[in-house]
């Protein structure tokens, strides 16, 4: 940023006014890489080219062999990891009761049933959001020690609300794979259903999809636009000839 | 010569001059205007079917859970692709309130527009009338003299206030450049729903059977699902005999797996997989093979237009590799960035190109689904999911005491479990494979060849020792624990750690343990104004028209070639240093990679099928050895048209020269 204001700064005929708009990093991304990079955002001011989207800084944008690796956010290690804790945790709730003998024991008690899987969901996903809560509030005091990342209260609300959607997101985890374990009977049928879910909509979906939507929807080659492009540029310069 | 330029800042030019620039001006910005909104409106028709795929990946991302969550969270982070475009919008109003200061300022009709003379500044040539070309030349005594004064002029231009531009009010960058938060809300409207829907739903469905459960722990499980495990290990074939003990353990286990529900599902989810990539490469492969089609025609086309030897050497030449057919099998990172390279064989530069071929940037994200990808995650996962219970499970039901009362041996019982498993898994693989190729071939996009042939015979090799691999720690973890859920607990830990965590994690460390690349841009923008800082104050720019400059030799010329030739050779020697350390923290990665189990795999696939790491390095060298060779016929200057023949360049890549 400091570098497009003293770029700005230099101008001294308006041919040369391109100001470049550089944009602070979202500093949420830090916990939701998302598709953009953290480094920053920047929007160029130029007459004779319009830019579609942002583009990363610079350097980041250039290491970009890097980005044939996989990248871990905290949203992905709460949508992947902790829902497959909620399935580890969840997928006996009810039928390891009923193997054990322990199911009949509390049924013989006057508690409605309906009364006793709300409890066993609460309980569980209270266990699960305890430890979330507190990886959640340690990544937030790291990312409050850097003294670039300044929060507005807007940011404050959306990492509540980030907070509160993640609790959710763990509530749904867990009570799938109790509403399974109440299906199933058997835990190990239950654990089974359980860790295909979470093979086929975690990981699977996060690698076909993609492939699919990518081939499903014609793009155009690139090639067309480059050619389009220097004609443009090459009809410029004749007129300028003339 | 009539003017002076600094940092592409006309100065001391006569009024005639400056008259005729405004009027040019005038003309070209209101061109220029028109290319760019023609410009945007081509990107854009190009550039939006990739903003599609990426927000269908978004879209659908509502019939998974998980990946609903990764989605929202994104939206609340404000780093998806729309908000990327939500910035570009802004971007845009912004650009026409500049265009709007500049009308204003009628700046393109203003000597400001390409001048910080003062109004008052005298011209370096007064009177252009009495001015003869002779006078003009660079070295005579008149232009000496104007020279001389232009030099004076300079020292006081240097702090002189009146030539900074006024730009207090220019109008600055705001508004709304991101989503408030009920925008942001809004769009996570349908995820939501979605959320609290499947939320619902699930606890409804608990609680409806829940009531109608049955709270004892019956032998025979009565739930909708047929839980077959436990039934047909009990009610199998009987006890082996001696002569065959182990063969009788295997058909056991073969009935046994096939009859279980846990392998049906499995063996459908793998073919599943298989399918899928059936399907997304027959689509692609087709894509590809137009693209390379358009690629060739252009470097046809640009040869043609070629006359000298000279007319090719003297410009980049693009250096694209080419598909090899089997990327279903294994992408090796042909869906990355660095598909081509730019090589200047008179120059000796090399730079690396990522867009040549379409590629969408917006979903590097994701990998691509080829069969290493199903083998890395799928297969390691089933042979988990199947064997967690080979030894544990019998014993838990008793079969163990009955089978080992057989005269089997303990070493062969193990065994005998392994094969069973493993014959099955490999059996589906093919299966999966050969549906697959039948949906590539069925299309009529691929041709099966002995190369696919071998390319499948290698997937299978490298595959079936990953299988072995996570059957036997499955079986092992298997035998030494006490009961099969501890075992399933601890395998699917191991698995979550050794496929998902130790590659995720790689990049972070890779990052931080190599140093970064630091601000190489800089570097290489300080390199380049340093030559035309030293060309300019050495007066070696060249001469126009060259007439002159054939009289003395072009020494002035070639000086000024030196210098190029000198300030080429640094910033190639930049580039190269960048290069490297990216390719350094490249290579952590991937050694990081190599402790699961799966990138080795992965790896080694790519080794045999040379893709990856192997490509990369090839595609490098060949352009270097390209650029030597056109570099030794670029002396021969006139050498004629038929000595490009000689340039064809290997099969695997191919040449597209640009200008």
């Amino acid at each position: 940023m400091r570098k497009a204001r003293e770029a700005l700064d230099e101008v001294a005929i308006y041919s040369a006014l391109e100001p470049e708009v550089v944009v602070p990093p979202q500093p949420l991304s830090i916990l939701c890489r998302g598709i953009l990079n953290t480094a920053g955002r920047t929007m160029r001011v130029e007459l004779d080219r319009i830019q579609i989207a942002s583009w990363p800084l610079q350097e980041s944008f250039e290491s970009a062999i890097m980005k044939s690796l996989a990248q871990i956010d905290f949203a992905s290690v709460v949508a992947l990891l902790l829902s497959f804790l909620a399935v580890v945790l969840g997928f006996d709730g009810i039928s390891a009761e009923r193997e054990r003998g322990t199911l009949r024991q509390i049924l013989t008690n006057p508690v409605p049933r309906a009364h006793i899987v709300l409890a066993k969901l609460a309980g569980g996903t209270l266990s699960l959001c305890f430890p979330f809560a507190i990886a959640f509030g340690v990544s937030l005091v790291i990312m409050q020690s850097n003294p670039d990342v300044n929060l507005s209260s807007d940011d404050w609300l959306r990492l509540l609300l980030l907070f509160l959607l993640s609790c959710i997101f763990l509530a749904q985890a867990f009570s799938l794979s109790l509403m399974v374990s109440v299906l199933a009977r058997n835990s190990d049928t239950s654990l089974i259903i359980c860790l295909f879910g979470w093979l086929v909509f975690g990981v699977g979906y996060l690698n076909v999809v993609p492939s699919l939507s990518r081939y499903l929807v014609y793009e155009p080659p690139y090639q067309v636009f480059q050619d389009q492009d220097a004609r443009l540029y090459a009809d410029y310069d004749r007129d300028m000839a003339d | 010569m009539a003017d002076h330029e600094v940092d592409g800042r006309i100065r001391y030019g006569h009024e005639i001059g400056y008259e005729w620039r405004q009027r040019r001006n005038v003309f070209s910005v209101d061109k220029l205007l028109a290319l760019a909104d023609t410009g945007y409106r081509y990107r854009w028709a190009n550039q939006e079917p990739l903003a599609r795929q990426a927000y269908l990946v978004d879209d659908w991302a509502l019939l998974s859970p998980i990946a609903n969550f990764q989605v929202l969270s994104y939206f609340l982070a404000r780093t998806t692709l729309d908000d990327s475009f939500f910035l570009g919008k802004a971007g845009r109003t912004y650009r026409q309130a500049v265009i709007a200061y500049l009308n204003g300022k009628q700046a393109t009709s203003d000597q400001r527009w390409f001048s910080d003379d003062p109004p008052d500044q005298q011209p370096m040539i007064a009177t252009p009338e009495s001015v003869t070309a002779a006078m003009l030349v660079a070295d005579s005594p008149f232009m000496r003299a104007r020279l001389a004064w232009v030099e004076e002029r300079e020292k006081e231009a240097a702090h002189d206030p009146r030539r900074r531009l006024d730009l207090t009010d220019l109008p600055r960058f705001g508004g709304r450049w991101q989503r408030s938060l009920p925008a942001t809300l809004e769009q996570m409207t349908p995820g939501l729903v979605m959320l609290i829907l499947t939320l619902g739903a699930s606890i409804v469905i608990a609680l409806r059977y829940f009531d109608r459960y049955d709270p004892t722990s019956g032998d025979e499980p009565t739930g909708w699902m047929p839980a077959s495990r436990g039934r047909s290990t009990s009610a199998g074939t009987p006890g082996p005999i001696a002569r065959s003990a182990m063969r009788a353990v295997f058909v056991h286990q073969l009935q046994d797996n096939l009859k279980s529900m846990r392998f049906q599902v499995s063996l459908l989810v793998l073919l599943l997989f298989f399918v899928a990539n059936g399907l997304a490469h027959g689509l692609k492969i087709e894509r590809t093979d137009q693209e390379t089609t358009r690629l060739r025609a252009v470097d046809g086309q640009s040869y043609e237009s070629a006359r000298t030897v000279r007319d090719v050497a003297d410009r980049w030449h693009r250096i694209q590799s080419d598909p090899v057919g089997t990327e279903f099998i294994a992408e090796g990172g042909f869906n990355w960035s660095y598909s081509g390279q730019w090589v200047n064989p008179s120059s000796g530069q090399t730079m690396w190109t990522t867009l040549s071929r379409t590629t969408n940037n917006w979903m590097r994200r994701f990998e691509v689904v080829d069969w290493v990808v199903i083998g890395r995650y799928a297969l390691t996962f089933l042979c988990i999911v199947l064997a967690y219970n080979a030894v544990s499970g019998k014993r838990e039901s008793g079969t163990l005491l009955l089978a080992l009362a057989n005269p089997v041996s303990r070493a062969e019982f193990l065994i005998a479990k392994f094969l069973a498993h493993f014959v099955i898994l490999e059996i589906t693989t093919v299966l999966g494979c050969a549906i697959s190729l039948a949906v590539l071939v069925g299309t009529g996009v691929l041709a099966f060849d002995a190369q696919i042939a071998r390319g499948c015979a290698l997937f299978l090799l490298c595959s079936s020792l990953l299988v072995s691999l996570f059957l036997l720690l499955a079986i092992g973890i298997s035998a030494i624990s006490t009961s099969s859920a501890s075992s399933l607990v601890f395998l699917i830990s191991t698995w979550t750690v050794l496929i998902v965590v130790v590659p995720q994690s790689s990049y972070l460390i890779a990052l931080r343990s190599v140093e970064s690349l630091g601000a190489y841009w800089e570097e290489i923008d300080a390199i380049q104004e340093a030559f035309s800082e030293s060309v300019r104050s050495d007066g070696l720019l060249p001469r126009d028209p060259p007439s002159r400059a054939r009289q003395d030799g072009y020494y002035v010329e070639r000086a000024y070639a030196q210098r190029l030739g000198a300030m080429e050779r640094e910033l190639d020697a930049v580039r190269r240093r960048v290069d490297q350390q990216m390719f350094r923290q490249y290579e952590v990665a991937r050694a990081i990679n190599l402790l699961s189990p799966g990138y080795a795999f992965q790896y080694s696939v790519e080794a045999f099928f040379g893709y990856g790491r192997a490509a990369r390095a090839g595609l490098f060298a060949t352009g270097l050895a390209l650029s030597g060779r056109v570099a030794r016929i670029h002396p021969q200057q006139g050498f004629r048209r038929p000595g490009l023949a000689t340039l064809a360049v290997p099969t695997r890549f191919l040449v597209v020269p640009v200008n």
